[in-house]
């Protein structure tokens, strides 16, 4: 007996599920939503680590390279015999000029290597081929540089070596894996334009550096099972007689560590965006079946009171949950697996490493479908339970929506009633808002979280351009700025005065510092400066003002390091320059809120003491110049000697841009989702809405009212709807925001969550037109509506 | 002078398909229902009752045959003709009262004043004095829930009223309430068609109801078995069942 009745609502289930369709597939879209961007995102990640790893061991990656002055190629035989190296390799790691069409100078790294067969970081070739082992001038170009400079197989490129001008030919275009992300130096931002690799053969390069023999660094390759850093110091031992340089492991090889950072990045987004997605789906889908289950009452009263036990019941839902999970997570994996690909894809290609590989992870599929359960089963658990602790008169009388208050006329509502047109095509809708408050809300809360997502995504766009933009534009406010390694004095500032187009110079000694207050001490940047120089604006946060405390010889920090410090305005800092021997107590006159990094600033003539000396020399000059000219500018300051970096703000916001592709690339993906999911949770809260009230639409047109009417009521009805979850949408959404950007902000920077109203205007026209959209469906099941059927039922 | 006929069926089928099977709900030779009068069909369960209603309210279009009201074809007409053809001619009380739950007494008859002045018919009539009419002059503002079934059915006779239909269609209204409630919604009826000259057309499993109409129509497996006439019509309060 006990199984008859099991076996009996299991069949109620399916017909539940077959019943409404529209519903249930909706809700396994949403579930499928959520699994599909975790599946996606995740074995997307895992794709790259993997096509990452498989271009590393094919290339023969080194693991470690020992720069030396001069050492014999023969050499590497000798290294490649410590215990523990697989292949040693010696060759020449050499920076040169590289002409550019323009006229400017880029720099060309000339690596030697043996090509495609050598057994430590082999190349891989892209297009042409790898230089001839006879041929003197044929090179093997970065793919990076030869797509900035549209430079192809058959170009010539003129090298400037020891100032003279060396044509080479460019036969192929191709990499190793140290350039595969061609970076110069560790910390750089990737400028693909200004920076070639340019892999020639032995022979070429004894031609062109007259190395005869030698090479200048040895890379190598160490064996399975043993430890880099030792074989390292084994290796340094042993080129010792060849005046070593510098030792890099993959840690310090600035290639490796930029793809590194790519791929933590990744990862960081591969958890952080599902969660986010799966979050959003979970409530909606808790929302949607609780609805169900509300609508449910009358029949799991009559369920109850036919001698059903709560536990049946509750399986009864359950079951239908399991339903909508396990198709939720085949559509969710079936998806996820096609969008991986994709997105590996891309990504191996953004980053441009040579292979592809797309691999199967069952992990992640078995996390998936977990999700998926769980999250489903905990939707429809909680409606589920308790509406089967109902006693079975209640459950059958419960009402699902008649939630009014007392019965009573809601306040708000009779405020508003003066000023309402008297047609009841107004009316009601307004009505209703008011009245079936359970229903307003499930709406309200339906479509703020629909749209969630979206609002996330444009909001971490809209932050990060608002950043740069104020970074740029308020904070570092000067054209051209060079930072010398040798102090300079007057008679400098003079000369670059006189550079065409420059039209204003600051100058500044910047130093680094260490702070300490009570026992707990900051290493920060500290930059002297006359008290009204203005080339960096601050955001005051507390004490006087900035430029009163520098004229009054007090320090200037920035918020975070004054909190990190305990410090507060007024208070007194230890100072410990390297140019004096005692650290010096000085007063923090204000503070100033920074987004990049953690400056401090203090005036020239305060700065004597941390120098030791009145201050006559500067390392630091910040130009106003004329934009066209900069690049001019950038080079006659490179000339001068002791230059250690110059940096045009322009190009610097160029290439932080360009660095923004790859999280365009991201947005994309996620805006896709955040429509989807806005589509598909506002679809099924309206859709919701009309099947619940059936027998009142069918009444209403059996008495006579028409469907334009009915659909001006039902549309006015979820604008005003809309009109209140608009606003709570985008709070959330910037919240959430707020909540990633918190998973990943760094000493360095800080962001704070920012949308402009341009994008708020823009998402919400697009939720209007996702609504409008998604009314379509319900209220063409209004004007099919069998009103024989609708209007004899009961409820 | 419009004739005194209100409805004319003639050779009216309602077939319903499901799968290979059809299935004859109803086939109605000739009937007509006259101005003002009070019809009383009476059936088995699955005779076609409501099916009749269904046909005769426009909520519903018959297989074939004609469906003439006052004088005009409706078996052919749209969606969209039914629409206003029901606006303006008909009234129902359903079985299950169907009264809008997010509006109270006195709104959902508003409603349907409000729909019946909208093509300019003027709204002359005050649901607060339908609903006295009634008898829930004290009930206005009380919304469905926290009326009684009785109550909720009254509302709806009020909701019928609205539009001074010409004619007013019951489907069993009185099913779901106890005897003195089930008479006071009759009664209700009863005065609207002797005040307002509205037709009545009351569908019940009640027998003795019966005898408050004019006319009694038995219907017996889709069809008008026997037609009887009632020379003198018991008033609502007099009924005993
Ligand atoms: N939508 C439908 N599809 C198929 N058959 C239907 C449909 N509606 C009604 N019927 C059939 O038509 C016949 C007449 O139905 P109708 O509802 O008119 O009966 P009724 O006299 O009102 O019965 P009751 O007194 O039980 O309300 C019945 O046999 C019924 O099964
Ligand atoms: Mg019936």
């Amino acid at each position: 007996m006990r199984r008859r009745i099991v076996s009996t609502l299991t069949l109620k289930a399916w017909r539940d599920v077959l019943a409404h369709k529209g519903q249930f597939i909706s809700l396994i879209v949403l579930v499928s939503l959520g699994i599909t961007s975790y599946v996606t995102f995740q074995n997307g990640y895992h794709d790259l680590a993997a096509s990452l790893e498989q271009a590393y061991s094919t290339l023969r990656f080194a693991d470690l390279t020992v720069r030396v002055e001069r050492m014999p190629l023969s050499a590497a035989r000798d290294i490649a015999r410590i215990d523990g190296v697989a292949a040693a390799r010696v060759r020449t790691v050499r920076d040169v000029g590289l002409e550019l069409e323009n006229g400017d100078q880029a720099t060309a790294r000339i690596v030697s290597t043996p090509g495609p067969s050598a057994d430590v970081n082999a190349v891989h070739v892209e297009q042409g081929r790898f230089p001839a082992h006879d041929a003197r001038d044929e090179v093997l170009l970065s793919p990076q540089f030869a797509t900035d400079t549209k430079t192809r197989v058959g170009d010539r490129l003129v090298l400037r070596i020891g100032g003279e001008r060396v044509a080479v030919r460019v036969v192929g275009i191709g990499t190793d894996p140290e350039y595969l992300y061609a970076l110069q130096s560790e910390g750089d931002l990737p400028s693909p334009g200004s920076f070639a690799v340019v892999f020639v053969t032995e022979r070429t390069v004894e031609h062109l550096l007259d190395t005869s023999g030698s090479g200048n660094d040895v890379a190598v390759r160490v064996k399975a099972g043993f430890d880099p850093a030792r074989v390292a110091d084994e290796v340094e031992r042993r080129v010792r007689p060849y005046n070593p340089i510098s030792t890099a492991m993959r840690d310090d090889m600035p290639g490796h560590v930029g793809l590194q950072s790519e791929l933590d990045q990744n990862r960081l987004m591969a958890r952080s965006m599902p969660a986010l997605v799966l979050i959003i789906s979970s409530m909606s889908l808790f929302i949607a079946l609780s609805r169900l289950v509300q609508a449910q009452r009358g029949e799991i009263g009559l369920a109850k009171a036919l001698g059903y036990g709560d536990g049946q019941i509750l399986a009864h839902y359950l079951t239908i949950a399991a339903i909508v999970a396990i198709g939720g997570s085949a559509l969710g994996v079936g998806l996820g697996l096609w969008g991986a690909q994709g997105i590996a894809a891309s990504y191996v290609s953004l980053l441009g490493l040579p292979f592809l590989t797309s691999g199967f992870y069952p992990h992640v599929v078995a996390i998936a479908v977990g999700l998926a359960f769980v999250s489903c089963l905990a939707a429809a658990a909680v409606p589920a339970w308790s509406s089967a602790r109902l006693a079975p008169a209640v459950a059958m009388h419960a009402d699902p929506n008649r939630s009014l208050a007392g019965g009573r006329i809601p306040i708000a509502e009779r405020l508003l009633s003066p000023v309402l047109p008297r047609s009841f095509t107004v009316r009601v809708p307004v009505r209703n808002v008011f009245r079936a408050r359970r229903r307003s809300l499930y709406t309200v809360l339906g479509i703020a979280f629909a749209m969630v997502l979206s609002v996330t995504t444009v909001a971490m766009f809209d932050s990060i351009d608002h950043l740069m933009d104020k970074a740029f534009t308020e904070v570092e406010r000067w054209d051209v700025m060079a930072a010398f390694s040798v102090p300079f004095g007057e008679a400098r500032v003079a000369e670059v005065r006189r550079i065409a187009g420059v039209e204003r110079v600051q100058k500044a000694f910047i130093m680094p510092v260490t702070l300490s207050a009570r026992g707990t001490d900051k290493d920060v940047v500290l930059t002297a400066m006359a008290p009204d120089a203005d080339f960096h604006g601050f955001t005051p946060a507390g004490g006087a003002a900035p430029f009163d405390a520098l004229a009054a010889g007090d320090l200037v920090l920035s918020a975070s390091t004054a909190r990190q410090l305990g410090l507060v305005p007024g208070a007194s800092v230890a100072v410990d320059s390297p140019l004096v021997d005692d650290p010096v107590l000085m007063r923090v006159g204000a503070l100033s809120d920074e987004m990049l990094g953690q400056p401090a600033f203090v005036s020239l003539d305060a700065a004597a003491k941390l120098i030791g000396s009145q201050v006559t020399e500067y390392n630091a000059l910040y130009l106003d110049a004329d934009p066209r000219r900069a690049e001019r500018i950038q080079d006659e300051l490179y000339d001068m000697p002791g230059a250690a970096s110059v940096q045009v703000k322009a190009g610097l916001v160029e290439r932080l841009t360009s660095m923004l592709e790859l999280m365009d690339f991201f947005g994309t993906v996620l805006l896709a989702f955040g429509s989807a999911l806005a589509f598909v949770v506002v679809f099924t809260t309206f859709t919701a809405n009309v099947t619940e009230r059936t027998r009142e639409i069918a009444t209403m047109r059996t008495i006579g009212e028409d469907n334009a009417h009915l659909t001006i009521m039902i549309t006015l009805e979820n604008l005003l709807l809309a009109l209140a979850a608009l606003p709570l949408g985008i709070w959330l959404g910037v919240k959430a925001t707020d909540a990633l950007f918190a998973s990943f902000t760094t000493e360095s920077y800080t962001l704070k969550a920012y949308i402009s109203p341009g994008s708020i205007l823009r998402i919400c026209l697009l939720m209007l037109l996702v609504l409008l959209l998604s009314e379509i469906p319900p209220v063409r099941r209004i004007f099919r509506l069998d009103l024989a059927e609708a209007t004899k039922v009961m409820e | 002078m419009p004739s005194d006929d209100l409805v004319v069926l003639r050779d009216v089928r309602k077939v319903y398909r499901m799968g290979d099977v059809e299935v004859q709900a109803l086939h109605v030779r000739e009937l007509t229902i006259r101005r003002g009068e009070f019809v009383a069909v009476l059936g088995p369960s699955g005779s076609g009752k409501t099916t009749l209603l269904n046909l005769v309210g426009g909520i519903d279009a018959p297989t074939s045959g004609q469906i003439l009201f006052d004088g005009e074809d409706i078996s052919g007409f749209s969606d969209r003709q039914l629409t206003l053809f029901r606006r303006e001619n008909v009234g129902f009380v359903f079985q299950f009262f169907n009264l809008i739950p997010t509006l109270t007494a006195e709104e959902n008859v508003r409603f349907a004043v409000d729909l019946a002045s909208r093509d300019g018919v003027p709204p002359d009539r005050d649901p607060k004095a339908l609903l006295a009419k009634v008898g829930l002059a004290d009930r206005v503002s009380h919304f469905p829930k926290q009326l009684s079934g009785g109550e909720q059915q009254r509302v709806a006779v009020a909701r019928a009223l609205a539009k001074n239909p010409k004619l007013i269609l019951g489907d069993e209204p009185t099913g779901n309430l106890d005897f003195r409630t089930g008479k006071l919604v009759l009664s209700a009826l009863r005065d609207v068609n002797r005040d307002e000259g509205a037709a009545v057309v009351l569908v019940t499993h009640n027998m003795p109801l019966a005898a408050i109409a004019d006319r009694v129509l038995h219907i017996r497996d889709g069809e008008i078995a026997s037609v009887e006439i009632n020379e003198r019509p018991v008033a609502p309060e007099d009924v005993t069942w």
